[in-house]
């Protein structure tokens, strides 16, 4: 019995052993969502035809059917969480979107003259595009955001995601606006 | 021989293991600064033979070199200890009863054995149990099935030790614990399931075992999957299979990887000896970086370099870096990103992803869980969670099992001898993750602990009625 007992660590050793070996299985098929990444490669740059404008897609990203009513647009970027998307307001406030922005990712309001002293101007497909990058280091939350004016209308495009997220894919978004083109419509 | 067993039976011993213990276990807990909790388990108390990091003494600070020291692990410790308890036993508590009271004694003995074994089964219970009642009694009525064992094993040992019996059955209960936890430690097994709502899942992901996997999708009515388990991803190795017209080159395991982020926002010099990848690695960065502290919570997400090569000539086809970053059930489907690799007239996907385990009742037929619908009710006017629960349906079409279920939070699912917890949830509320623990010693620490407790009590009212009689 004292025999058995000793050899009883060794007989489970034995046991847990034979893991290891290289396996192979059938199974159904249930990938829709791998099916529908490769009819949809990332690897190449294409222009975007959302509504109302053209843009190229860096690589990675990819155009998803908006999650709201209230979307334009809505974009994904590979190995991101990041929520990119359009919507379309009649309101422009500066002021008053970058602290609605700053409370979302945990930050308190800010003076109009440090907002400016943050915010990029540059052109979007012919117009000014005010850009903010907004991050709350303690939380890790941020959001990228452009304020773009098409009267009667301003265009919003929001990016939300991890701090490290959006800094990595900012030069991607800014590209993105940079390059984006209307098409027709609105004030032009 | 005899000094063997005297020194197992010795006071000495127990000291010194109870000491060793304690340095191990307070090691492991200071390990757990620069390691995940699965890595020092494995490391430190999962093993028979412990090699402690000798950093893990002092402030990180301080760039003490990194040696190795052996120590017994936890489980030399805990078959020593249990070697000690079982020579004291046999030596302190000796069998009084002879003849028939013998016979019974050992008949009861045996009886106990056969309920413990039903209480640990499970016998007589419901095969699918998902509580609508009171965790309270739950609780309660498994204590309660533990003291009908407890009960039968002290009626054995009132007949075979006599006015011991309460002793040798609290030592034994003790003894029990010990043993139950070295087979909750070798075969307990915790997977999750994520379910998207709508979705149904016939599969567990093994969350602390891994395993490379290609996916034959070249045939329209199934797929056929080839998969190289963690044990084999070994620097350096080639592993080939008949199933695989390729061999697979390891250039490098990394127990913890960077999350993909753009290759051309990399630093220069982080690029430098970045190899050239195909597919996600050609304008993705995934890179090495060490492990997360177990202290964090956070999770690694380990990462393998491979090169595939031809089997025949050993010519280089193409290499890839495939990291637990790009399996979608690993972040909460936020994203799938398989590697597409195409060979031979053959496309294939390959993952690194958590060991698959597709469910299987315990006869052997499948079974699968579809997500009806998931409730996630928050606290009015906050953030803060109030009741999150899976509704779900049960099918196993083998056993003629069709059962609308809900599980939600410390009232988990038992069946097929797991039992699903739910654990948490999909971004957008849009699914459920469930946890699920396959221990089928869980019931040991009731019934190790009702034996305890019917033991001590006996002792006590043993040694108190003598009291009482002393003072009459």
């Amino acid at each position: 019995m004292k025999r058995m007992l000793i050899l009883l660590p060794a007989g489970l050793l034995l046991a847990s052993c034979g893991r290891g070996r290289v396996e192979t299985y059938r199974v159904p098929k249930s990938k829709p969502s791998a099916e529908a990444q490769r009819a949809a490669p990332a690897e190449t740059a294409a222009p975007a035809p959302a509504a109302g404008f053209t843009a190229a897609l860096p690589a990675g990203w990819r155009e998803v059917p908006p999650s709201s009513a209230m979307r334009e647009a809505s974009y994904t970027i590979e190995g991101t969480g990041i929520d990119f998307y359009l919507i379309s307001l009649s309101m422009g406030d500066v002021q008053s979107n970058v602290n609605r922005w700053r409370g979302q990712v945990g930050l308190s309001a800010a003076s109009l003259e440090e907002i400016e002293q943050d915010m990029q101007v540059f052109t979007a497909g012919g117009r000014e595009c005010r850009y903010f990058e907004i991050y709350n280091e303690e939380n890790g939350r941020g959001i990228i955001a452009a304020i773009i004016e098409r009267a009667p209308n301003y265009w919003y495009f929001t990016g939300k995601g991890t701090v490290d997220e959006l800094k990595a894919h900012a030069g991607e978004m800014q590209a993105f606006l940079q390059s984006i083109q209307f098409n027709g419509g609105g004030d032009e | 021989m005899n000094k063997i067993l005297s020194f197992l039976q010795s006071l000495k011993l127990t000291v010194w293991l109870l000491s060793l213990s304690m340095v191990l276990v307070f090691a492991g807990t200071l390990a757990q600064v620069d390691k995940g909790i699965w890595t020092v388990m494995d490391q430190y108390f999962r093993t028979y033979l412990a090699l402690i990091d000798l950093p893990v003494f002092f402030p990180r600070t301080w760039n003490v070199p990194h040696f190795l020291i052996p120590f017994p692990g936890g489980f030399l410790l805990g078959w020593l200890l249990t070697a000690n308890l079982l020579a004291v036993h046999a030596h302190t508590f000796k069998v009084l009863a002879g003849g028939w009271r013998r016979t019974a004694g050992l008949a009861v003995f045996a009886l106990g054995v056969l309920v413990v074994v039903g209480v640990m089964l499970g016998w007589g219970t419901a095969p699918v149990a998902a509580t609508e009642d009171d965790a309270f009694w739950r609780v309660f009525l498994r204590l309660g099935r533990g003291a009908a064992a407890a009960a039968v094993l002290y009626a054995a040992c009132v007949l075979l030790y006599r006015q011991r019996a309460g002793m040798v059955l609290l030592h034994g209960g003790i003894l029990f614990l010990l043993i139950g936890e070295f087979f909750t430690a070798l075969f307990a097994v915790e997977a999750t399931m994520t379910i998207k709502e709508g979705e149904t899942v016939n599969f567990l992901d093994r969350s602390q075992e891994l395993e490379l996997a290609f996916t034959e999708t070249s045939r329209p009515d199934y797929d056929t999957v080839t998969v190289i388990p963690q044990p084999r991803l070994k620097d350096g190795d080639v592993v080939s299979d008949a199933n695989l017209p390729f061999d697979v080159k390891i250039h490098r395991f990394m127990a913890n990887s960077t999350q993909p982020r753009p290759l051309e926002n990399v630093p220069a010099v982080m690029k430098a000896g970045y190899p050239q990848y195909e597919s996600y690695g050609s304008r993705l960065y995934i890179g090495e970086t060490r492990e997360v502290s177990g202290a964090t919570g956070q999770r690694n997400a380990p990462a393998v370099d491979v090169e595939l090569l031809d089997p025949e000539t050993g010519t280089p086809l193409g290499r890839y870096i495939l990291s637990l970053w790009m399996y979608p059930n690993f972040v909460n489907r936020s994203w799938d990103m398989p590697t597409a690799i195409s060979f031979g007239g053959k496309n294939y996907e390959a993952y690194l992803r958590f060991r698959r385990e597709y469910a299987k009742a315990p006869g052997g037929s499948p079974f699968s869980i579809q997500l009806l619908d998931f409730v996630h009710e928050k606290y009015e006017g906050t953030q803060m969670p109030k009741d999150f629960a899976s509704k779900i349906l049960l099918v196993n079409e083998g056993d003629g099992v069709e059962r609308e279920l809900r599980i939600w939070m410390n009232n988990p699912l038992r069946y097929a001898r797991r039992t699903f917890y739910q654990s948490g949830y999909l971004p957008d509320d849009s699914g459920t993750i469930l946890q699920v623990v396959r221990n089928d010693t869980w019931m040991i620490p009731y019934l190790s602990c009702m034996i305890v407790f019917v033991g001590m009590g006996a002792q006590f009212i043993q040694s108190f009625g003598r009291y009482l009689r002393r003072n009459a």
